[in-house]
């Protein structure tokens, strides 16, 4: 046999047998290999390849020992890790968990790294600038696995026993990398370097003109009479690299960084002079999700639900606003398109708090809905609790929405403009100094000057809108020093909507004007202090100043609202000890508003089942300086009484000036955690809310309406997969069980007062609410992001105690949402939503089924006679919404073009109906038709 | 050790140890191809459509003609991505419609042959109407609005594309064949159609490709 020949199959046998002397490696000695050496050895490579899967595998069943283990291996030998140099540098720490096969002979037959976690050493930013620790926003591997991996090669074990018998086992392994201390002479500024410098240069990043340290440079040439020359340098924490004594000439200069496009160019070295350059290195992928996840947030409540900037961004059909994504999201409800509703768990709009950073803000939609008034680049995430929230929360029994505005930290200025069918925007922020920076946007729509120049003349529409909106941000941020943070946030946001009607009297004979408008606008500036003097404690506090003006005016009837609010909110957290910590608050809320109105008599609530309301009665209104308090207090505690199990109880307290009542909502929160990758969740708690002014303030509502209650009950689990699952490993189940009881709900009445006038409305309706939320999530793997969340949900009403059950006018049994995302190559991303939805219940009409009309003649028109109150459902809503993106990178700019195409396949989803005269036909209203919104956006 | 031992171990070894170490790898170079990078194509269509109304029924057998234009890039080797701009005309003796639609196209290109299959899905916006003004009704469709749908194949000639000279991209004629579904709420058209265009393929920076050095330094 051939030397080469006898010495690979030496090698083959020495891998295949369970004593190998070593893991993966294998030497071969070669010694003059022929061409059929060659062809063997070629074969053997494949055969082998493809028999080292197999026999691993099995060997692997074999080893695993079935007896009961009685002594587990020890390390008779350690060996020291090499640290990765660029982790060093970069001050990373890791943890690397590692699956260990040691055979019988105590020896490393297998290795498999199963997840590595890294940290990154808190410093200062005087430290950090002083030891030129700079470390960049990419997902880099540092190599902490093939460095352990390395180590554990070199250790030795003693073999595992099986009463006496050495057996193998696999066991786990977690190999720990300390960072040493910090060297206590900081390295110069500038190092001392033998000979001149020639060239020097600056590696940054394509697009986001981030310095790029660690990256070898190589200069290489060959001249014609010369040997090949070549050298290499690092890019230090500035990104910056030298070199010296460079001869002149044409010089080849390259440059790899993982992840990153090489460099590739020539550079002409002149004698006597120093060449710089700026170097721009394109990364092979510019996902959103490229960021370090410093520290898991504590999941203190049991159904939150967070959603940061990057995510939304790539939700398809939510047009990239914060807001609009969660109705994607369990729990929630598909408003009717153009209405902005908020329906969480079976609840109306205006049982759902929606806030801004803890304050409330008046509206959260612009007109139709499409856009929320807060753009996406000034946000940083949105909170959604569909219910049971903390304490921290309150005046409302459904849900929470909480958008966090961005905290600045920008290390230059940045800036985005962005352009669309629905609106133009405009975004910067910059540092000023160290410690200071600012950040300002504004947004225009531009609709409304879209839709008259697309829709023909004679097109059969009866009313065009001409909607306008405006709003923009102002964030200022000022950290004097570690303990004190001040933060100054401004928002505005200003609504008008103009409809015209072709045919005024098709909506109704009562109305002859053929256009209506209405206004709405509302300022809030908020001052925010964080207090900090140590990892234990922290107060917040925040002032806000607003002011909110409504006005509507047409058909005879107008409506004026001008309102100014301060909102007091100041938060302690002490955390005692690792065990327990507890959160004080207070929540004051005032305002003072005048109103003026002349609208009409009849007061439609949720669950009135229609007919014709009566226009030509009005009730007329002027109110000055009304008053409206409402003070609010709380106490939390997180206690952990042991690892796995945390129980979080609170109480609040208020009191509503407006009913003069106070309310005491108990509330408790469990998570208890089985395993790393399951958890069982439950909670139980009692939410309060206070009629509206409309529903409780004369001469509109009902001076005795009292406080709404419910009862908000779940008990879910979580649980994902283990990391060595293909796929399954990225997948995360949460599913949750729900029911509401609600007590004291306002609804309409025919109640009169004393003076024989009508009161509107009284706390005399019931309501309940069940079902189930289930939320698969495929966390960002592979390129890959999405969700499939299901709700089974009912609700119901009962208007009166002599009244029968009815639904709820939101309920849809059924909500499905499948929402995908893709990142392909070359800024590429693709996005699905696929939303399935039971349609809302609707109210027969008598005269469509029996085909009996109705006619008033006092009103001159037909009346529709309604059957039983949602007694009937619209059709299923069925809607596929596309999104692509596709994003240039420059050297110091990033364009992006997207295009959104809403309800993709025009799918004619009825949202409500309108009847013939007679009210014997019906044509269902039907929602957005197909809608490409197309938009540029350009970063820097 | 020898040189060719070290080949040998490397050819061996290395693959094993990445798949173990999990090290992270620059970004993969690809061959230069003609098809690849951006690409921007304009051109013309004929063909055959039929045609129904929801108020006045069966418009008939149409004649087609449109042009196109398209633009996109191909993300990954066998995939091409980009928007559709289409216009064009239906007629025959009693109607004669127009309509324009803007869409995401999409290529899938499963060999390296040039050949592509296309589909697109976007909006569409027209009008229609009666040929002779005397036979118009109060019935008769005018506004069509909706979905648009494409399915095709094509492939493209580079006549100028030389492999042996690491070239990326180029100037190509580009022959396709299609069929159209438009549900446009009143009015339905469905057609198949033929035609050319001229597309021009950027090709990808030399850096992203895989060259010889002298090449990959120019």
């Amino acid at each position: 046999m051939a030397p080469l020949t006898r010495s690979f199959f030496q090698c083959l046998m020495r891998l295949y047998h369970p004593q190998r002397q070593s893991g993966l490696s294998c030497s071969l000695r070669i010694q003059s290999p022929n061409r059929a050496e060659k062809l063997v050895l070629l074969i053997g490579i494949v055969t082998q390849a493809y028999i080292f899967g197999v026999t691993s595998a099995q060997a692997q069943e074999e080893s695993i020992e079935e007896a009961p283990i009685t002594k587990y291996p020890q390390i008779i030998e350690s060996a020291e890790a090499i640290y990765p140099p660029l982790a060093l540098k970069h001050r990373i720490g890791a943890q690397v968990d590692l699956d260990l096969e040691i055979s019988e002979t105590g020896t490393i037959s297998d290795i498999v790294v199963v997840k590595t976690t890294t940290v990154a050493e808190t410093l200062s930013s005087t430290i950090a600038e002083t030891y030129q620790v700079v470390r960049t926003s990419t997902t880099a591997n540092y190599g902490f696995g093939a460095a352990a991996i390395a180590a554990v090669q070199r250790m030795i074990f003693s073999p595992a026993e099986a009463e006496g018998i050495p057996v193998a086992v696999r066991v786990p392994f977690t190999y720990t990398f300390e960072l040493p201390p910090l060297p206590k002479t900081p390295p110069a500024s500038e190092q001392e370097q033998q000979g001149q410098i020639v060239l020097q240069g600056t590696l940054r990043e394509r697009g986001t003109r981030s310095v790029l340290p660690g990256v070898v440079i190589t200069v290489f040439r060959k001249d014609h009479n010369e040997a090949a020359a070549g050298y290499e340098a690092t890019s230090d924490a500035k990104g910056q690299f030298r070199f010296y004594d460079l001869k002149p000439g044409m010089w080849l200069i390259q440059g790899e960084a993982d992840g990153y496009y090489p460099l590739r160019d020539k550079i002409d070295i002149v004698e006597d002079e120093i060449t710089e350059v700026t170097y721009y290195l394109e990364k092979g992928s510019y996902s959103p999700y490229d960021i370090i996840v410093q520290a898991d947030r504590i999941k203190r409540e049991v159904n939150r639900r967070t959603l940061t900037r990057e995510e939304i961004r790539t939700v398809a059909g939510t047009l990239g606003d914060p807001i609009l994504v969660v109705e994607n999201l369990p729990g929630v409800a598909r408003p009717n398109t153009g209405s902005g509703n908020i329906i969480v768990r079976g609840s109306g709009t205006n049982d759902t708090r929606v806030y801004v950073d803890a304050i409330e803000v008046p509206i959260i939609y612009h007109f139709g809905g499409l856009k929320s008034v807060l753009p996406i680049d000034v946000v940083e995430s949105v909170d959604f609790y569909p219910g049971n929230f903390s304490v921290f929360y309150g005046r409302g029994t459904g849900g929470v929405f909480d958008a966090h505005i961005r905290r600045l930290q920008p290390d230059q200025v940045h800036g985005a403009v962005e352009l669309s069918a629905l609106d133009v925007s405009a975004f910067l922020e910059a540092p000023i100094g160290k410690n200071v920076a600012v950040a300002s946007g504004i947004r225009r729509s531009v609709i409304g000057d879209i839709i008259p120049a697309v829709v023909p003349d004679d097109a059969d529409i009866g009313v065009i809108s001409a909607p306008v909106y405006y709003d923009g941000q102002f964030i200022l941020n000022w950290r004097p020093n570690r303990e004190h943070y001040f933060r100054i946030f401004g928002l505005f946001s200003d609504d008008t909507l103009e409809l015209l009607f072709e045919n005024p009297s098709e909506l109704s004979t009562q109305l002859s004007d053929e256009s209506t408008r209405t206004s709405v606008n509302f300022q809030r500036v908020v001052l925010e202090h964080r207090f900090t003097p140590s990892e234990k404690f922290q107060n917040q506090a925040l002032v806000a100043l607003g002011r909110d003006y409504t006005q509507f005016g047409s058909f005879g009837f107008a409506f004026e609202l001008d309102s100014l609010s301060l909102d007091l909110r100041n938060t302690a957290k002490w955390q005692v000890s690792e065990a327990i910590g507890f959160r004080l608050g207070l929540d004051v809320n005032g305002s003072l508003t005048d109103v003026l109105a002349r609208l009409p008599s009849s007061n439609a609530a949720e669950g009135d089942t229609g007919g014709n309301p009566d226009l030509t009665t009005t009730i007329a209104a002027s109110i000055a300086d009304r008053r409206i308090i409402e003070f609010g207090g709380f106490i939390e505690a997180e206690w952990v009484p042991i690892e796995w199990l945390q129980i979080v109880p609170g109480v609040r307290v208020d009191y509503f000036e407006l009913v003069n009542q106070w309310s005491a909502d108990p509330r408790i929160v469990a998570r208890i955690q089985l395993s790393e990758k399951l958890s069982i969740k439950g909670g139980v708690g009692a939410v309060y809310q206070p009629p509206t002014p409309a529903e409780s303030i004369r001469p509109f509502g009902n001076p005795d309406a009292g406080l709404q209650r419910g009862i908000q009950y779940s008990l879910g689990t979580e649980f994902g997969f283990a990391e060595n699952i293909p796929v399954l490993k990225n997948i995360t189940v949460d599913l949750t069980f729900f029911y509401k009881d609600l007590d004291d709900l306002i609804t309409s009445s025919d109640l009169r007062d004393e003076d024989g006038d009508p009161l509107f409305t009284s706390n005399s309706a019931i309501g309940r609410v069940y079902g189930l939320e289930t939320f698969i999530e495929h966390k960002f793997a592979d390129n890959f992001r999405g969700w499939l969340s299901y709700t089974f949900s009912r609700s119901e009403r009962r208007d009166s105690p002599t009244e029968g059950w009815r639904l709820f006018d939101f309920d849809q049994t059924h909500i499905l949402n499948l929402n995908t995302s893709y990142s392909l190559p070359n800024g590429w991303e693709i996005g699905l939503r696929w939303r399935l939805i039971s349609g809302n219940p609707t109210t027969p009409s008598i005269p469509l089924q029996s085909g009996q009309t109705f006619f008033l003649s006092d009103l001159d028109q037909y009346s529709d006679v309604p059957g039983e109150s949602n007694s009937e459902r619209l059709p299923i809503f069925n809607q596929v919404d596309l999104r692509i993106e596709k994003n240039w990178i420059f050297n110091v700019l990033q364009f992006k073009a997207f295009l959104s195409l809403i309800n993709t396949f025009n799918v004619e989803n009825p949202e409500g109906s309108s009847f013939n005269f007679d009210y014997t036909e019906r044509e269902f209203a039907t929602g957005l038709p197909v809608f490409p919104n197309i938009g540029f956006r350009a970063e820097f | 050790m020898r040189k060719y031992q070290l080949l040998v171990l490397l050819t061996f070894f290395v693959p094993l140890i990445l798949l173990n170490s999990g090290i992270a790898s620059g970004q993969s170079l690809i061959d230069p191809a003609a098809r690849q990078g951006y690409y921007i194509g304009t051109g013309v269509r004929i063909g055959n459509s039929i045609g129904d109304s929801e108020d006045v029924g069966d418009l008939g057998q149409l004649s087609h003609f449109g042009f196109a234009f398209r633009g996109g890039q191909k993300p990954l080797p066998w995939l091409g991505l980009g928007l559709l701009l289409s216009s064009g005309g239906d007629t025959n003796d009693d109607w004669e419609s127009a309509l324009g639609g803007l869409m995401l196209e999409v290529q899938i290109e499963p060999f390296p042959f040039n050949l592509a299959f296309r589909g697109a899905i976007g909006v569409a916006g027209g009008s229609i109407s009666r040929t002779r003004v005397e036979d118009e009704t109060d019935d008769d469709p005018s506004f069509m609005f909706g979905s648009n749908y494409i399915v095709g194949i094509s492939y493209d000639w580079f006549p100028f594309y030389n492999s042996k000279a690491y070239r990326s991209g180029g100037g190509a004629l580009t022959f396709f064949a299609e069929g159209r579904l438009f549900p446009g709420g009143d009015v339905t058209l469905a057609g198949g159609f033929v035609g050319v265009e001229f597309t021009w393929w950027t090709g990808l920076n030399k850096r992203k490709l895989r060259l010889p050095v002298e090449k990959a330094f120019e």
